[in-house]
């Protein structure tokens, strides 16, 4: 898997894996990216290229570990990104997600009562309303206090053993649980193409927040710590 | 072909594992090899090409930085009395994680803890698989809210033999949460 430098173009980051134009949408830049390097373009948007580098390469590549970003890298553009990506679940891909569901059951009823599609919709609302709590913490909790200068030592003690600013394991798995019901135990009558609608996006979900839990395990973690 | 190696065990105790693997109906029994070593040194050359080790305690002390981080495919045998341990929190506190058999392990359970280890690893080979009887009970109890302990309790087995049953119906189903775990169960009534 490919490291990118401040040499690399832009264009060949998102053509290697598409995904990660939500990435760089979040940094303000769109597609018609051109032939510029990650250099140019950072200086055209006045992004930090150390954050941005660190971010996009620790986003593909699960193998990397960003070094030396201790005083390169700013804490509260860190976070704007972070706030960025939480409003994108917020307010894209869980509506995204919830309008694709709707209509998979307004086009699947049969006579069975509840059917398993229902009964996932509920589960999804389950996840859904955990996701918007955590977002909820995030915003009016833990960055407020990150960008005040509060390290995650001392946060941790009132965090749950399950949820930390860097690790969110038991949402990941609900969501993993989510499209392998799909995947592996649908049964009954469906409309096959708003099935996939659905499955496509709770999988881009699941690999966004995947990625990011990465981001904040190997960014904001040292950049927070004591 | 799923081999077992026993280390540091009498030939008697050896003998009555074989007895006990040979009961278990439905198990992968019929093609087990079980090879005994009488030290660890012998037993390490051939670790990594068996399934299950069965240990005596001491053994397992003995060489723990070795077991621990194989916990998952290790049975100890341990002299001790289940009861006792368990009121003292032992079984939890001690060994948090690993197979133990008690020298007063009632016969029954002596057999779910294999049959739940060789489901272990027959669920490795097959990732979606029927489950079990008792792995139905296990998830109808999960689906109702209980805790292992709880679980455990109610189907008289340890909260070890209950944690690998959780292991197991998680591989076979691909679902890991407690909700996924329980909105399976109401779809395909069992609870």
């Amino acid at each position: 898997m490919p490291v990118y430098s401040r040499d690399s173009k832009l264009s060949d980051v998102i053509l290697y894996d598409p995904s990660v134009i939500q990435v760089v949408n979040r940094f303000g830049i769109y597609l018609g990216v051109g032939d510029s390097s990650i250099k140019t373009i950072c200086e055209e948007h006045n992004i930090e290229e150390t954050l941005f580098l660190s971010i996009v390469n620790t986003y593909l590549n699960r193998n990397y570990f960003p070094e030396g970003t201790a005083g390169k890298v700013s804490l509260h553009l860190l976070i704007d990104y972070l706030e960025k990506t939480d409003y994108y679940y917020s307010s894209i891909l869980l509506p995204n997600i919830e309008r694709h569901f709707n209509l998979l059951i307004s086009k699947s009823i049969t006579n069975e009562e509840p059917t398993n599609l229902q009964l996932l919709q509920k589960f999804f609302i389950e996840v859904k309303a955990e996701l918007l709590g955590v977002i909820e913490t995030d915003l009016t909790h833990w960055f407020p206090a990150l960008r005040g200068n509060k390290k995650i030592g001392s946060m941790e003690k009132e965090c749950s053993e399950n949820r930390k600013p860097y690790d969110n394991h038991v949402l990941e798995e609900k969501i993993s649980d989510l499209i392998n019901f799909f995947v592996i135990h649908l049964r009954g009558v469906y409309d096959h193409n708003l099935c996939v609608a659905v499955v496509s996006a709770l999988v881009t979900l699941e690999k966004d927040i995947q990625q990011n839990n990465r981001i904040r395990d190997r960014i904001l973690k040292p950049l927070c710590q004591e | 072909m799923s081999r077992i190696g026993i280390l540091g065990l009498s030939s008697i105790e050896i003998m009555g594992i074989k007895g006990i693997l040979i009961e278990i109906p439905g198990s992968v029994s019929s093609s087990v090899e079980i090879n005994s070593y009488d030290n660890f040194h012998h037993f390490k050359q051939d670790a990594d090409k068996l399934d299950l080790y069965i240990v005596g305690i001491s053994d397992f002390i003995g060489h723990i930085s070795f077991f621990m981080p194989r916990k998952a495919r290790t049975v100890i045998l341990n002299p001790g009395n289940m009861m006792e341990e368990r009121e003292n929190g032992a079984d939890e506190k001690n060994y948090s994680g690993l197979n133990q058999i008690y020298r007063n392990t009632p016969e029954g359970e002596l057999a779910e803890i294999f049959r739940a280890l060789f489901d272990e690893m027959s669920g490795k080979m097959e990732v979606s698989g029927e489950l079990s009887i008792r792995e139905k009970e296990v998830l109808k109890e999960l689906a109702r809210g209980k805790t292992n302990k709880e679980i455990a309790d109610i189907l008289s087995i340890s909260v070890n033999t209950v944690i690998t049953h959780r292991k197991n119906i998680s591989t076979k189903l691909g679902i890991k949460s407690v909700s996924g775990l329980s909105l399976y169960a109401l779809m395909n009534g069992v609870i």
